[in-house]
C-alpha cells in the first residue's frame, strides 16, 4: 500500500484545487507507463469478460477435466500445456481473469464505498466522531496485512466469497482514513466556507463540493490497490484460504502446478506470470495517475 | 565518478557475498547417509508422547518404540501372527478367556524386567483412559496367574489377539512411567518415551524433528548392518519432502506428490517401495434427504462415478477400486463382493426410472480441505455427474469443520461427504462395517444416516462370531456387504497404497505392514553393501 | 513526549484488546470441534465427550474468554491444541529463524533501495533512472511466492547452486549443529568460529532473503526516489549547490537527510509486510518459522495457536508503527507528535 496520509500538510497542492481536469488527461494519453498499464488492464478485463468466446477449451477453464490428457507440455493443441487434470492451462488462465478482477474490483469498490463517506463525516464533523473513528480503524489496521484476511477466512470456511469479505474489510479502514484527511484540508477552503455561508446543508457540502475534490487522490489509491488485492487474493488461494478447486484462480493454480515445477513448469509459471502483469499494469495506471494529477509527489 | 562508486559499493558488497557463499556451500557437497544414521522425512506430526493416549499421528514414532504383545502379520502369510512381547496365545473354547505367554529376560529402557503385571498395568490403563480406550470394552478383567503369563477375562467372545495387536492403544508402557503419568498427566509430552521396541526416542523438536536412538539391550539383537540412529523431520508437504530427499538431504522421503513417484522409481538413485494399505476413499449419500433418499436414484449416482480416473487422479495409479468398505487384505474382504463401474447409460436410466429424467437436481459434496487427493478427484465426480444432468456444488472444509457439519443435523447437513478411512485395528468388519453404516441415534461415523435392521442384524450377528467362528463371521459379514451394495448408501472409491521412496542405499524390506497404517518400522531396514 | 507516549501506549493496549476479541470470537464461533484437534479424527464420541470437559470446552463461550484474557494476563497463552505445547514457547522457539530472516531482508532492501533510489533521482530522465523505475515497479508487483518458486526452480534445482529448501543441511543439524546462543545461526556460528556451520546457514539464506527482500527493495526504491527528487527541487539545495558544495555533501549529506522521514515511513511499512510476507517464503522454501506455525494453525483451527500468532503480529505492528512515528519526530520538526 501507498504512504497513508495522516495529517493535511502533507497533501499535495493539486488535491486542493480543480480545473487540472482536462488538462492532466492529455499529458496521460501521451504516457507511455500510463499506456502500457492501461492496455494491460483493458486487455485483461476484455478477455476475462470474454473468457468463453476467447478460451480455447471454455469447459476446462470452468473445471471439466481430461485426465487422459494431463502433464502435457506446451504445443500447439495447447499453448499453455495441460495441468495434473487434463485442462487446458491457456483456458484456466483465461477464466482465472474472472475472480481476480472481480474480487479486485469488488473490494476496492466496496472499500470506498464504506470507508469514504465514513471518512468524510469524520473529518468534517471532528470531535468525539472523528476520535471514535480513528479508534475504531486503529483496530482494523493494527493486524499485519493479510493476517486478518487469512483468518477471517480459515475460520468462516475458505472460499472466493470470504475472502473477498476478508480483503475488504482489511482495506476500508485505509480509504477512510484518507477520505478523512482530504476532508479535514479542505474544510477551511474559503469556497466551502462560501457554502456554509449560503446555507447549503451537510450532506450536499459533502457530496459536491468535498467529494470532487476527493476523487483524485482516492482515485489513485484505489488503482494501485486493485493491484495490491489481486496480489493479496492470489497470496490467499496460494494458502488454499480463496477459491476452491475446480475454479480456475490464478494463486490457486500456482499453488496446485508447485508439486511438479521442476519438470511440469507451465502448470504453476503461466498464472503467475498473469499475476505478475494484472498488477503490473494496475501499478503503471496508478502512478502515471499521481504524476499526472499532482507532479511535485509523483515519481515523475 | 564519486557517486557511481558511492551507489555500487553495496552492490559490489552483496556479489562478492554471493559468490563467497556459493563457493562454499559447493565444498559442503552432499553425503550419502553416513555410519549408520537415517534421515527421514515424514508428514507425522506429535500430538501426544502419551502412548495411552495416542491415537495419531505420532504412531509412526510409536510403533517404534513401543511393542505389542502380538504382530498382526501381511496377508499371506503362512501364520496371522507373529510373536511380540508374547510368544505363546491361545483362547478358551467360547472365546471369552484369553492366555497369553511373555517372552523372559525383556527389559524395558529404563531397566525395569518385562513381568506380567507390567502388562496388566499398561492394558488396565489403556482400558479406562486410553485414546482407542473402546478396542478394550469387551474386557472384564486382567489377571496374572504368574510373572509371565497374562489371562483376559471377556465379558463378551472378541478376537484378542488381533485387538492385543492393535497400532492404537495396546503399547506395553514402563511401570514406572505410568506411574509418573498418573501423578502428572502431561509427563510425556516435552518428549519422553519408555517401552521396549528397538528405538528410544533421543529427542524431540516440537514440529520439527524427532530423533530416536539405537536401544542396545534389545531383545531382538542388532545386526552391524542396522541403523543406530534415526532422525524424522517432521516435513507436512510432499513435495518440499521430494525436494530433500533428490538433494540428498534425507534417505527416506515418507510422502511424496503421487504425480511423481513414477519418475522418481525411474532415478536410478531411488527406490520406490509400496505395499496395500487399510485406507480407503468412500463417499456417503445422504440418505434423509431427497433425492437422494430414493435408492434407484443412488445407484444411479453410483453407477456415474468414474472410478478409474478417481485412481488415475487421486493415487496416481497407486491404488485399487474398493470393493465395499473394506480394504483388501483386511478381514473380511471379499472377492466377490458386487462393485459398481461407470456406466452412465445405466445411470440415466435408472435416475428417470426414479422419476428424474435427466437429472435437474443439484447437490452439496463436502470434502476435507487438507486432503489433496480428495481435492484432486472430487472435480471429476462434479464432472461426471454433469454428464447425467446432475450439478454439484463441491465444498472444501477442513475436516474438523465437516465433521462437526455433518455431525448436526442431518436434514441441513451435506449430500455428499467424502472420506479417508482407515480401521483402528485390522477389523474391517467390527470397524468399518459397523462404524460406517450401522445405525446410530446420533451421527457419529455414519454420515450416510442409513437406518437398515436388516444391516444392523447381519453386522452385530457377524461381530459376535469373529472370535469364536471366524468363517462363519465372513460369511454373515460378505452378506451384510451385499446388502450395502443394494442399498447404496455409500459408494466405495479406492484403497490407497502405502508408498515411499528411498535412496537406493537403503533397503525397506519389512518396512510396511497393511496392518500398520502410517507406520514405517525401521528395524527391519537395512544399509545396502 | 511522555504524554504522548501513555495515550499512545493506552491506545495501543485497547487496540490489542480488541484484536483478541476479535480473533477469539471468529476462532471459536464457527462450527468445528476444538476437541476433535486435540485428540485425532478417529476418537470415539467417549473420548471427545471427556476431553471437551477436560479442556474446559463446554462452558459458555464468555466464560471461556475471560479466563483466556486471565491466563494472557500471567503470561500464559494458551496451550497449542494439536501439538499439546504451550503457545508462547511454541511461537518463541521460532522466532529466532523469522528474525533472522526479516531482519536480513530489511537490511538488504535498505542497502539496495536507498542507494538506487539516491542515484535514480540524481540521473533523473538517463538510464539508471529508467532502470530503476522499471525495476522497482516489477518488484511491487511480483507475488512473492511466485517469486520464490522461480529462484528456488532456477538456482536450486536446474543449476543446482543453492540449497532448495530448509535453514541448515540435515547433516549440520544432526552431526555437527550450530552452538545455541542467540539462535540466529549466522551470529551463533560467527561467535562460536563455526566455519562450516555459517557457510551452511548463508547458503540456506540466500534465496529466501532475495525473495523476501524484493518487495520491500522496489518501495523503498520508489519513496527514495520520489521523496528525493522533491527534495532536489527546492530552493535551499540549488542554494548550496551555488555555494560551492560538493555533489557528493549535497546529494547525501542535505537532500538524503531531508528525505529520510518518508523513506522511514516506508521502511517501516516494509517491516510490517515482511511479517506476513514471510509465510510464504517460509511455506516455499520449508524454513522453519512462524510462518509454517501460522499456517498449520490456520489449517487446523488451532484456536489457541491462531489468538497467539494474532496477538504477536498485532503487537509487532503496533510497536513499529510507534518506532516510525518516534524517529519520524525526531528527524522532522515539522511533525507534531498528536
Amino acid at each position: 500500500m501507498s504512504v497513508s496520509l495522516d495529517s493535511p500538510e502533507q497533501l499535495p497542492e493539486a488535491y486542493r484545487s480543480t480545473g487540472m481536469r482536462s488538462r492532466a488527461l492529455r499529458t496521460l494519453r501521451r504516457d507511455p507507463g500510463a499506456l502500457l498499464g492501461a492496455s494491460v488492464i483493458t486487455f485483461l478485463v476484455v478477455i476475462a469478460l470474454a473468457a468463453p468466446i476467447v478460451a480455447p477449451y471454455p469447459a476446462q477453464g470452468r473445471g471439466e477435466a481430461d485426465v487422459p490428457a494431463r502433464d502435457l507440455a506446451p504445443s500447439w493443441e495447447h499453448l499453455f500445456g495441460t495441468d495434473h487434470l487434463g485442462r487446458d492451462v491457456l483456458s484456466r488462465v483465461i477464466f482465472g481473469g474472472r475472480p481476480a478482477l472481480g474480487v479486485a474490483f469488488a473490494v476496492v469498490i466496496l472499500a470506498v464505498l464504506i470507508g469514504v463517506p465514513l471518512g468524510m463525516v469524520a473529518g468534517y464533523r471532528g470531535g468525539w466522531l472523528d476520535e471514535a473513528l480513528m479508534r475504531f480503524t486503529d483496530l482494523f489496521l493494527a493486524f499485519p496485512p493479510l493476517l486478518l484476511a487469512m483468518v477471517i477466512s480459515a475460520t468462516l470456511g475458505a472460499s472466493l466469497f470470504h475472502a473477498g469479505l476478508a480483503l475488504a474489510i482489511s482495506w476500508w479502514p485505509w480509504y477512510a482514513r484518507l477520505a478523512r484527511t482530504v476532508t479535514q484540508s479542505l474544510k477551511h477552503e474559503p469556497f466551502i466556507d462560501a457554502a456554509r455561508v449560503f446555507g447549503v446543508r451537510e450532506p450536499v457540502i459533502l457530496a459536491r463540493h468535498v467529494l470532487r475534490n476527493a476523487t483524485t487522490p482516492i482515485l489513485v489509491q484505489a488503482t494501485i490497490d486493485a493491484g495490491t488485492v489481486i496480489l493479496a487474493v492470489g497470496a490467499l488461494a496460494f494458502l488454499g484460504l480463496a477459491a476452491q478447486p475446480p475454479t480456475a484462480d490464478w494463486g490457486l493454480m500456482v499453488a496446485e502446478g508447485r508439486t511438479t515445477v521442476v519438470t511440469e513448469w507451465w502448470i504453476s509459471t503461466f498464472p503467475g506470470l498473469a499475476i505478475f502483469a494484472a498488477v503490473l499494469g494496475f501499478n503503471l495506471l496508478g502512478d502515471a495517475l499521481r504524476d499526472v494529477l499532482d507532479p511535485k509527489t509523483g515519481t515523475r | 565518478m564519486r557517486s557511481r562508486w558511492k551507489l555500487s559499493t553495496p552492490l559490489v558488497a552483496i556479489a562478492v557475498a554471493l559468490v563467497i557463499v556459493t563457493v562454499g556451500s559447493a565444498s559442503t557437497a552432499r553425503h550419502n547417509s553416513s555410519t549408520a544414521l537415517l534421515r527421514v522425512a515424514t508428514t507425522a506430526g506429535v500430538t501426544t508422547w502419551d502412548p495411552i493416549k495416542s491415537f495419531s499421528t505420532e504412531v509412526l514414532y510409536m510403533a517404534n518404540i513401543y511393542e505389542p504383545l502380538v504382530y498382526a502379520n501381511p496377508p499371506g502369510s503362512s501364520k496371522p501372527f507373529r510373536a511380540g512381547l508374547a510368544t505363546n496365545w491361545g483362547r478358551s473354547k467360547d472365546g471369552k478367556t484369553w492366555t497369553f505367554t511373555l517372552r523372559q529376560g525383556v527389559k524395558f529402557h529404563n531397566g525395569e524386567r518385562l513381568t506380567a503385571q507390567a502388562v496388566k498395568d499398561s492394558i488396565d490403563t489403556a482400558a479406562k483412559r486410553g485414546g482407542a480406550s473402546f478396542i478394550w470394552s469387551p474386557l472384564a478383567s486382567v489377571t496374572t496367574p504368574n510373572d509371565y503369563t497374562v489371562v483376559f477375562n471377556l465379558s463378551y467372545a472378541a478376537p484378542m489377539t488381533l485387538i492385543a495387536a492393535s497400532e492404537n492403544g495396546a503399547w506395553i508402557v514402563c511401570p514406572e512411567a505410568l506411574k509418573a503419568a498418573a501423578a502428572d498427566p502431561a509427563y510425556f509430552e516435552s518428549g519422553k518415551a519408555c517401552g521396549t521396541g528397538p528405538y528410544k526416542l533421543k529427542s524431540y523438536s516440537s514440529g520439527k524433528q524427532v530423533v530416536l536412538e539405537q536401544n542396545k539391550d534389545y531383545w531382538g539383537g542388532w545386526t552391524d548392518k542396522q541403523f543406530s540412529n534415526v532422525v524424522f523431520q517432521i516435513t507436512p508437504e510432499a513435495i518440499v519432502q521430494q525436494q530433500a530427499l533428490q538433494s540428498g538431504q534425507v534417505d527416506i522421503a515418507g510422502t511424496v506428490p503421487v504425480e511423481n513417484i513414477a519418475k522418481l522409481g525411474k532415478d536410478s538413485r531411488f527406490r520406490v517401495t509400496r505395499d496395500a494399505s487399510s485406507l480407503n476413499y468412500l463417499g456417503f449419500f445422504n440418505t434423509t434427504r431427497p433425492p437422494l433418499d430414493n435408492v434407484l436414484v443412488r445407484r444411479a449416482l453410483a453407477y456415474a462415478i468414474p472410478y478409474k480416473d478417481i485412481v488415475t487422479v487421486g493415487a496416481g495409479g497407486y491404488g485399487t477400486q474398493s470393493r465395499s468398505a473394506v480394504p483388501k487384505g483386511v478381514f473380511p474382504y471379499s472377492d466377490s463382493t458386487p462393485q459398481f463401474t461407470q456406466n452412465l447409460t445405466k445411470a440415466k436410466a435408472l435416475l428417470a426410472q426414479a422419476g428424474h429424467k435427466g437429472g435437474g437436481f443439484s447437490l452439496d459434496l463436502t470434502y476435507a480441505a487438507e486432503n489433496s487427493a480428495e481435492g484432486r478427484f472430487a472435480p471429476l465426480i462434479k464432472d461426471a455427474f454433469k454428464k447425467i444432468g446432475v450439478t454439484v456444488n463441491i465444498k472444501s472444509l477442513l475436516f474438523n469443520q465437516q465433521w462437526t457439519l455433518a455431525k448436526a443435523d442431518p436434514k441441513a447437513a451435506q449430500d455428499i461427504f467424502l472420506l479417508l478411512y482407515w480401521p483402528t485395528y485390522s477389523d474391517a468388519g467390527s470397524d468399518n462395517l459397523w462404524s460406517l453404516f450401522h445405525s446410530s441415534k446420533k451421527p457419529f461415523f455414519n454420515l450416510s444416516y442409513m437406518k437398515s435392521p436388516l444391516y444392523d442384524k447381519l453386522v452385530d450377528g457377524a461381530g459376535e462370531l469373529t472370535a469364536t467362528d471366524k468363517k462363519g463371521a465372513q460369511a454373515t459379514y460378505e452378506k451384510a456387504m451385499v446388502s450395502l451394495h443394494g442399498a447404496a448408501a455409500g459408494f466405495y472409491l479406492y484403497d490407497a497404497d502405502a508408498v515411499f521412496v528411498s535412496s537406493r542405499s537403503v533397503k525397506t524390506d519389512g518396512a510396511l505392514n497393511i496392518n500398520y497404517p502410517f507406520v514405517q518400522f525401521i528395524y527391519p531396514m537395512q544399509q545396502v553393501g | 513526549m511522555l504524554h504522548f507516549l501513555r495515550r499512545r501506549l493506552l491506545a495501543s493496549l485497547l487496540t490489542l484488546f480488541g484484536i483478541t476479541t476479535i480473533t477469539f470470537a471468529l476462532a471459536r464461533v464457527v462450527p468445528s470441534d476444538p476437541a476433535v484437534v486435540y485428540i485425532g479424527p478417529l476418537a470415539r464420541p467417549a473420548e471427545i465427550a471427556r476431553v471437551t470437559k477436560e479442556l474446559g470446552l463446554d462452558r459458555p463461550l464468555y466464560e471461556q474468554y475471560v479466563s483466556y484474557l486471565g491466563n494472557l494476563f500471567q503470561g500464559d497463552w494458551g496451550t497449542s491444541l494439536a501439538t499439546k505445547q504451550p503457545v508462547l514457547g511454541g511461537i518463541a522457539a521460532r522466532l529466532p529463524a523469522t528474525l533472522e530472516l526479516i531482519l536480513l531482508a530489511m537490511t538488504l532492501a535498505v542497502a539496495v533501495g536507498i542507494p538506487l533510489g539516491v542515484f535514480a533521482a540524481y540521473r533523473k530522465g538517463h538510464l539508471p533512472d529508467a532502470g530503476a523505475r522499471v525495476g522497482s515497479v516489477v518488484g511491487i508487483s511480483m507475488p512473492v511466492f511466485w517469486l520464490g518458486l522461480l529462484l528456488q526452480v532456477l538456482f536450486a534445482e536446474w543449476l543446482q547452486l543453492l540449497p532448495a529448501i530448509g535453514r541448515l543441511s540435515l547433516e549440520t543439524e544432526v552431526l555437527d549443529p550450530i552452538t545455541k546462543i542467540t539462535g540466529f545461526y549466522l551470529i551463533d556460528s560467527l561467535v562460536t568460529g563455526d566455519w562450516a556451520g555459517f557457510r551452511d546457514a548463508a547458503s540456506h539464506l540466500v534465496l529466501p532473503t532475495i525473495t523476501l527482500a524484493a518487495y520491500p527493495a522496489a518501495l523503498i526504491t520508489r519513496m527514495t526516489r520520489a521523496a528525493m527528487l522533491d527534495v532536489l527541487g527546492q530552493d535551499y539545495v540549488r542554494t548550496a549547490r551555488t555555494f560551492g558544495l560538493s555533489e557528493r555533501l549535497v546529494l547525501w549529506r542535505l537532500a538524503l537527510r531531508n528525505a529520510m522521514p518518508t523513506t522511514l515511513t516506508v521502511s517501516g511499512l516494509s517491516l510490517a509486510y515482511l511479517v506476513t510476507g514471510s509465510f510464504f517464503v517460509e511455506i516455499v522454501f520449508n524454513w522453519p518459522g512462524i510462518g509454517q506455525y501460522s499456517t498449520s494453525a490456520l489449517l487446523n483451527l488451532d484456536y489457541p495457536a491462531i489468538m497467539g500468532i494474532t496477538l504477536l503480529g498485532a503487537t509487532v505492528f503496533l510497536v513499529i508503527n510507534l518506532a516510525v512515528d518516534l524517529l519520524q519526530a525526531k528527524l522532522d520538526p515539522r511533525v507534531r507528535l498528536q
